[in-house]
């Protein structure tokens, strides 16, 4: 993905990309972020009341999406340096580990987060760490926006034609905006900087969200619906159970 | 002697890594076993840092409190 210079000096060279000072300023924050998570955590082990305790809680998570974005911002800086590993993966262990993860934080927050089961077993060629850190980023993105009481559902497509596993990360929030879906679809297929999917959003989930997918010739996209969006990341399917 | 040592990577003025190669300078304190307890988990290695007497990584930005006694215990067994 070819990165903007905008902002930046004349005299600095095209290959430096603008995330640098962003980079930096993650690393700065995971200090203090880890700091109040392990205070958090050490207090809600004291003689506490329940509303205290859901207090520290929310603190607690709060803390850890934050780490997430940091150490996600962070992971960013370094793609063009490392080599990923790329493996035939079952996604579907990988979403029921991130329900497992993220469940007390949408209960925290009244919501529910599933997935959708499948009949028939796939792989997909991917990175395991990257995959993740994705399908996490568009479940924290749709806990903000899925409206209270629903559920935000993870699900696995596989397209046998064009040979893709897409999956998605559906919520049932606000509709998003002729204007803004425009602007999204867009930005999906040519932006190198971040992508201002929702109100309030300053869509740098996104950004890295496109980045990671790119690492892994995969790609990321986004469907309307009347009561939500859908999220989604498409990578190549493995074609290693067909052949047992 | 410490039975074992906990250290964060980024130290003032330095990092661990410095302390690791003093520490392996010296036949006694090359036998110490060492955790390293930092935010920077994600990028190390734990093979790469075994011959600086590393044994476990812990990482801050996801550990439980109990854990560094766990990783204590598991190291001195």
């Amino acid at each position: 993905m070819k990165v903007s210079n905008e902002g930046i000096g004349a005299d600095v060279p095209d290959a430096t990309p603008v995330v640098t000072p962003v980079v930096a300023a993650a690393h700065e924050l995971k200090s203090p972020l880890s700091l109040v998570r392990q205070l958090s955590l050490h207090l809600e082990q004291g003689a506490i009341t329940d509303a205290q305790r859901r207090v520290l809680r929310q603190i607690t998570l709060t803390s850890e999406r934050a780490l997430r974005l940091t150490t996600d911002l962070t992971k960013a800086a370094r793609l063009e340096d490392a080599l990923f590993e790329l493996e035939p993966i079952n996604p579907e262990q990988i979403c029921r580990d991130i329900v497992h993860e993220l469940t007390p934080l949408f209960e925290a927050h009244g919501r529910r987060l599933d997935m959708a089961k499948r009949s028939h077993p796939l792989l997909l060629v991917a990175n395991r760490d990257l995959l993740r850190r994705i399908l996490t980023n568009f479940s924290d993105n749709a806990l903000h926006y899925t409206q209270p009481g629903t559920a935000v559902r993870m699900q696995i497509q596989a397209f046998q034609k064009s040979g893709v596993v897409r999956i998605g990360v559906r919520d049932f929030g606000p509709a998003l905006s002729t204007d803004m879906w425009r602007a999204l679809q867009d930005k999906l297929a040519t932006a190198p900087q971040a992508i201002h999917a929702r109100p309030q959003s300053s869509g740098l989930g996104l950004l890295l969200a496109s980045q990671f997918a790119e690492a892994m010739h995969g790609r990321v996209g986004v469907t309307r619906h009347r009561d939500g969006a859908t999220f989604y990341v498409e990578l190549q399917a493995s074609r290693q159970l067909s052949l047992l | 002697m410490p039975a074992v040592i906990v250290v964060d990577m980024l130290l003032t003025g330095t990092t661990a890594l410095a302390l690791l190669h003093e520490l392996q300078s010296h036949t006694d304190t090359a036998k110490v076993p060492v955790i390293l307890c930092t935010n920077l988990a994600d990028g190390l290695d734990l093979e790469e840092l075994a011959p600086y007497g590393v044994r476990r990584i812990v990482d801050k930005t996801t550990m439980q409190p109990d854990d560094i006694v766990a990783a204590v215990k598991s190291v001195l067994l």
